[in-house]
């Protein structure tokens, strides 16, 4: 295989023994070269630009820039760009929200380097790769549980241990309102208290911390 | 102003009466007489001056102090109660008509007594003369004072001397009065009227050397009295001013004529005369009501002038003592007489005694009335009272024997029972004596009764005997008689024959005894009278319990529970109106019979009961019962035997009813005397409390009777009977209301009545502030507690969520970062294949730290110490000792520097350092092969820095950035360094070696006292 013909990958993560290890597997393989590093979605952008590579591996734990906000600024550019998630996050809404935003692959770290080769070939190849772990936990994903803008700017501030009150006080809000609030989101979750509330969205990838 | 309005009242009703009395009926008959001596309770036999104050107190001046009396109880205030009375004798008292009373003494000055409280007036007041002989209150209300040394008037609260100047002379006033044209009339070592602030002076002729005047007295119709050393003046009202006077000033005074004329000549004349026949000190003048004039003598007893009529009350006999000192009438209607000896009230009464000459106490006593005009006592002898005079009497057949009772049979025949010595019956010219001999079951008779079939029934002290034609048949216990000692006997409309005995009673008919529920029911009682009315009711007066009615089968029952005066009944009469009389030790009570039946049909009311008692002429007199017949209806009254004579009250006899005003007297907390002028607070630890309350009756106070109850606590009204006082003890907190009410037995319908409010104040702990207090603040706890609940529930979760958050943060962060990272080196040797290659040795080395780095964190994660901030490391020692461990493991020297002053830095910026340091030795043992490694830390004010330096094979740094193969460490390095937002830099040169500088800002914890120095020698 000529080495033009080669798959031409970005890896963005910000931690570089990752980089270094993925590095490692994919130079490893003769069909594909890393053309760039980026340690942060910013840098990818840039580096996206500079050298338009083939397949993009995208982590979404980054500084900055959330690697969601990565491949829709990616996308946006390029629609066509072929964007893996890597990350160690696997709630169903940072899946669902990374596949929204138009990645076709999503995988694990931690998985073979088997899945990883296979991952980037599939989606070069302009398919999805969504391993069956991924696809179960979408498949449980409830669909009237979607939360508002306004239940998660709530929940948000409820993972920080604040009182309604403060919520209240935070969002400008009655605390009449955040109680209602909090039990819309307890009930959307399928929490018994907050604490759960919290534990679930924190499961979910619906926050982060 | 309703009090005096009331008193005015009474006083004029009083007045309006008073002309049906006669100051000639003053005589055994018409007044009652009762004398208060030491012995009976007053402080001193020297009674010098009486006074009524509003409240009805009857107050009193003797020479041991001022005496408060209500009728029963006296009270007595002297310098060892009252500060204010230094002097003990009271020489006169005033009840002004606001209530006050105001007390003059002998050598202490006034005192006035006013709503409890006494207030004496000195020398400091204007009072310049302490022996006050007169307070006097005239019509316009003005107070005079008459002393030993002036004439004063009250001004305000000061003293003002009147006398003494140009217009009033120089006074020792022993008597002050005003007269109808409203004159003052000032007397004592001088006589003067004075009218419009100017005094006239008259002079009484007669001995003009001894007169000094004592007494005043003015009548309404203008005639003036004056009492002096030396007798009695008067001066008869002319109308307008008295004129005979000669104004204060004027020359040639001393007019009076002086007559020696022993006849009561009253010529009217507009000067004084001297009043014939009445020789000696006039202490006292007075008139009744009924117009008379009570004139009192030092040493000459009492005169009363009514209608010309001089009647003389003297001692013994009258009155205590010869001296009389005081006239006092009070509101009922009493007179009173102050006495050298002991005081004296005289009182109208409807009851009359007739005193038997030479009478002594006897064991018995009978009254028999014989006919319309004789009267037969029986006593330590025999009486005939014949026109209100009692004679002994001897009957001509039975000489020198004690008579026990009288009684004349329908034939005219005279029955004697005798002492022993049976009967004598005195047939006309011919006296028939009876005794056990005769048949007679008992020498000692208790009673006779005639029976419709004119046999005679005689009762002894053993049985009874029937007399019949000549004939006796004797009935003892053993023939059926329930007991041998007879009291009384009745026949009844039937004819049955009911006998009273000392056990209970019988009943006979012909010569049966018959049992039925009366002689059931009262075989125990001491039946001492018996009585049937026109009803056909039987009643039966006993000795120990009350009075019984025996009526169609229905035995009814009467006791001083339902307002008998007593439960003593000696005997039961009944006049032609239904009023019975029953006497009793207490005296005699009246009671109508319509009452008595309405009370034993129905219950309830109490009676109404009238009093002719001790107080009425009966006192120190027995009553006698027991011995028939112990009591005797006349057309004009009733007669009971007494030891002082026979009794009589008169049928018509109403007793004054109206009820006397009861006031509380004194509320005693715990022993402590309260004031009660308004609500009564007692304290938690207040424990008990006394009433004393009093309705002043000093006509009869034995007739008063009260009822109280504690609003709050009692339910019912308590029946006190005469009781006076009554006290509560441990009350529950609360408000309370004590009522007591007082009624004459007389009219027990009309009632008066006080009342006092009352609260007894809890604990605090019980009161109901402290309580809601308490529920409030045990609300305010609860809540405090739950909200205490909620935010620890709530700093819990936190602390949860946090302590959550941070171990899946740093999970994150090391652990799986770290196995992530170590999994993706593995990885890529793994995707290397087997071919032995640098790429593959440097994954390896670079995983292998990794894991070592990554179990580091993990190990530091779990204690929570790589992000404690808090924590200081002393960053020196820490790099020298890694150094050191280094050196040792790679077998390479590095030499180590500090420079500035040592300091520590957080523990977590430390670590960092650390790693970083770890990275830049390990590169330069590892790659560089150096002879030796320099590690310098240069402590700066703001900025730590760390330089490692070797002398080994350096390399290109161009390659560093993009290569992707080895030196990741760099990478690392520097954005660990970037994080801590410090600076990086590194130069190295293909053989010079390499130098890796980084600074960091610092932030020093504090300065640390070791120093390390020097270099660390790897051992070789």
């Amino acid at each position: 295989m000529k080495p033009d013909d080669r798959i031409r990958i970005l890896i963005v993560d910000d931690h570089p023994i990752v980089r270094m290890g993925i590095n490692a597997i994919i130079n490893a393989r003769t069909d594909m070269v890393v053309v760039a590093q980026a340690n942060s979605a910013e840098e990818a952008l840039k580096l996206f630009q500079q050298h338009k590579p083939d397949v993009t591996l995208m982590d979404l734990r980054l500084p900055g820039m959330s690697g969601v906000d990565g491949i829709r600024a990616i996308r946006l550019k390029t629609p066509k760009a072929r964007i893996v998630v890597l990350t160690t996050y696997e709630g169903d809404e940072d899946i669902h929200q990374a596949l929204k935003s138009g990645a076709q692959g999503y995988l694990i770290k931690g998985m073979s380097h088997g899945d990883l080769i296979e991952a980037i070939r599939r989606v070069h190849k302009g398919e999805y790769f969504v391993p069956r772990p991924i696809a179960d936990v979408l498949a449980t994903r409830t669909f009237g549980a979607q939360l508002t803008p306004r239940e998660k700017d709530v929940l948000s501030l409820l993972v920080e241990g604040k009182s309604n009150k403060e919520i209240g006080a935070g969002l400008s809000i009655s605390e009449t309102t955040i109680k209602s609030h909090v039990s819309v989101i307890l009930m959307k979750l399928g929490a018994a208290d907050r604490t759960q509330a919290v534990v679930i969205a924190l499961q979910r990838g619906i926050l982060h911390l | 102003m309703n009090k005096r309005l009331r008193t005015l009242l009474l006083l004029l009703a009083v007045c309006g009466l008073a002309p049906a009395a006669h100051a000639s009926d003053i005589g055994p008959f018409n007044y009652t007489r009762r004398v208060w001596q030491v012995q009976d309770g007053l402080a001193e036999d020297v009674v010098q001056a009486f006074a009524q104050t509003a409240d009805r107190y009857f107050w009193i001046g003797t020479t041991a102090g001022l005496v408060r009396f209500d009728g029963a109880e006296f009270v007595t205030y002297n310098s060892r109660n009252v500060p204010a009375l230094t002097e003990k004798s009271i020489f006169c008292l005033l009840a002004d008509r606001d209530g006050g009373l105001w007390i003059g003494t002998e050598g202490g000055g006034l005192v006035l007594y006013r709503d409890g409280v006494f207030r004496a007036f000195s020398l400091g007041d204007g009072l310049t003369n302490a022996f006050v002989r007169r307070v006097y209150q005239d019509s316009r209300g003005t107070i005079w004072i008459g002393t030993d040394g002036g004439l004063f008037q009250v001004s305000g609260k000061r003293i003002v001397r009147v006398d003494n100047n140009a217009n009033i002379p120089m006074l020792a006033v022993h008597a002050i009065r005003e007269d109808a044209q409203g004159g003052i009339w000032a007397g004592g070592s001088r006589l003067v009227r004075i009218e419009n602030g100017k005094a006239r002076e008259y002079h009484l002729r007669g001995e003009l050397s001894e007169y000094r005047v004592k007494s005043i007295l003015a009548e309404k119709n203008g005639t003036v009295w004056v009492g002096t050393v030396s007798g009695l003046y008067r001066m008869p009202g002319g109308g307008g001013t008295p004129g005979r006077g000669l104004r204060y000033g004027d020359p040639g005074a001393g007019t009076l004529r002086g007559r020696k004329s022993h006849r009561a000549d009253f010529d009217a004349g507009p000067e004084f005369d001297a009043v014939s026949g009445i020789h000696g000190t006039v202490r006292a003048l007075w008139q009744g009501l009924d117009g008379a004039l009570w004139i009192g003598m030092i040493g000459q007893g009492a005169i009363v002038l009514g209608e010309g009529r001089m009647t003389p009350l003297r001692s013994p006999g009258w009155l205590p003592s010869n001296t009389v000192l005081n006239f006092f009438g009070d509101f009922e209607g009493n007179i009173w007489i102050g006495t050298q000896h002991g005081m004296l009230r005289l009182s109208k009464t409807v009851v009359s005694t007739i005193p038997l000459p030479g009478a002594a106490d006897s064991d018995f006593g009978t009254v028999y009335g014989d006919g319309d005009h004789d009267l037969w006592m029986a006593s330590s002898r025999l009486f005939l009272v014949h026109n209100g005079t009692a004679r002994p009497y001897t009957f001509a057949g039975a000489p020198g024997i004690r008579v026990r009772n009288v009684f004349r049979d329908r034939d005219g025949t005279l029955w004697l029972g005798t002492d022993g010595a049976g009967v004598f019956k005195n047939g006309p010219g011919k006296v028939r004596h009876f005794t056990t001999r005769e048949g007679l079951v008992n020498n000692y008779i208790r009673a006779f009764l005639q029976s419709r079939d004119a046999s005679i029934w005689i009762a002894t002290d053993e049985g009874i005997s029937h007399w019949q034609n000549g004939k006796i048949t004797s009935y003892q216990p053993k023939d059926g008689l329930c007991y041998g000692n007879e009291r009384a006997m009745l026949e009844d409309a039937a004819g049955d024959l009911w006998i009273g005995t000392e056990r209970g009673i019988s009943h006979m008919r012909g010569n049966v005894f018959l049992h039925d529920v009366a002689t059931d029911k009262l075989q125990n009682e001491k039946v001492w009278s018996i009585h049937q009315d026109e009803t056909g009711g039987l009643w039966f007066g006993t000795r120990t319990n009350g009075l019984y009615r025996w009526k169609s089968g229905r035995l009814a029952h009467f006791t001083t529970a339902d307002g008998l005066v007593s439960d003593s009944i000696y005997q039961i009469l009944e006049d032609g109106r239904h009023y019975f009389w029953m006497s009793g030790p207490d005296g005699v009570s009246r009671v109508r019979r319509e009452d008595l039946d309405g009370a034993a049909e129905h219950g309830g009311k109490r009676l109404a009961v009238t009093l002719f008692g001790i107080s009425q002429g009966i006192e120190m007199t027995e009553i006698y019962g027991g011995t028939q017949p112990s009591g005797f209806l006349a057309s004009d009254g009733v007669w009971f035997p007494s030891s002082q004579g026979p009794i009589h009250i008169s049928s018509d006899a109403g007793a004054g009813t109206e009820p006397p005003p009861v006031a509380l007297d004194k509320v005693l907390v715990d022993g402590q005397e309260r004031s009660f002028n308004s609500d009564l607070i007692l304290k938690p630890n207040n424990r008990k409390i006394q009433f004393n309350y009093t309705a002043v009756s000093l006509r009869s106070p034995e007739g008063i009777r009260y009822r109280y109850k504690l609003e709050g606590f009692d339910r019912e009204w308590t029946e006190a009977g005469a009781q006076r006082q009554v006290s509560y003890t441990n009350l529950s907190p609360g408000a309370y209301r004590f009522r007591v009410v007082a009624f004459n037995i007389a009219d027990p319908a009309s009632t008066t009545s006080t009342a006092i409010g009352m609260r007894q104040e809890p604990y605090f702990y019980r009161t109901p502030w402290f309580v809601i207090c308490a529920v409030l603040i045990s609300i305010a706890l609860i809540w405090i507690s739950h909200l205490r609940r909620l935010r620890e529930l709530r700093l819990r979760f936190n602390a949860v969520l946090e302590e959550r958050s941070r171990v899946a943060r740093e999970m994150h962060d090391t652990l799986i970062q770290g196995c992530v990272s170590v999994s993706t080196l593995l990885e890529g040797v793994s995707s290397q294949g087997d071919a032995e290659g640098e790429e593959r040795s440097n994954l390896l080395n670079v995983a292998r730290a990794q894991l070592h780095l990554t179990l580091d964190d993990a190990r530091r994660a779990l204690w929570n110490l790589r992000r404690d901030a808090t924590l200081s490391s002393e960053v020196g020692p820490l790099l020298f000792s890694m150094a050191n461990e280094i050196s040792k493991e790679s077998h390479t020297r590095i030499s180590c520097q500090t420079s500035g002053k040592p300091y520590s830095i957080p523990t977590a910026q430390a670590r960092e350092l650390l790693m970083v340091t770890r990275e830049a030795l390990y590169n330069s043992v590892h790659h560089s092969s150096p002879s030796v490694v320099n590690l310098r830390i240069s402590f700066g004010k703001t900025r730590l820095g760390v330089e490692v330096a070797d002398d080994g094979k350096g390399f290109d740094t161009e390659a560093i950035r993009d290569s992707s193969n080895g030196h990741y460490g760099l990478i690392g390095m520097r954005e660990r360094i970037e994080k801590m937002k410090g600076e990086f830099a590194i130069e190295s040169r293909r053989g010079s070696g390499t130098r890796l500088e980084f600074t960091v800002p610092c932030n020093p914890v504090f300065t640390s006292k070791s120093k390390v120095e020097g270099e660390v020698e790897a051992a070789k």
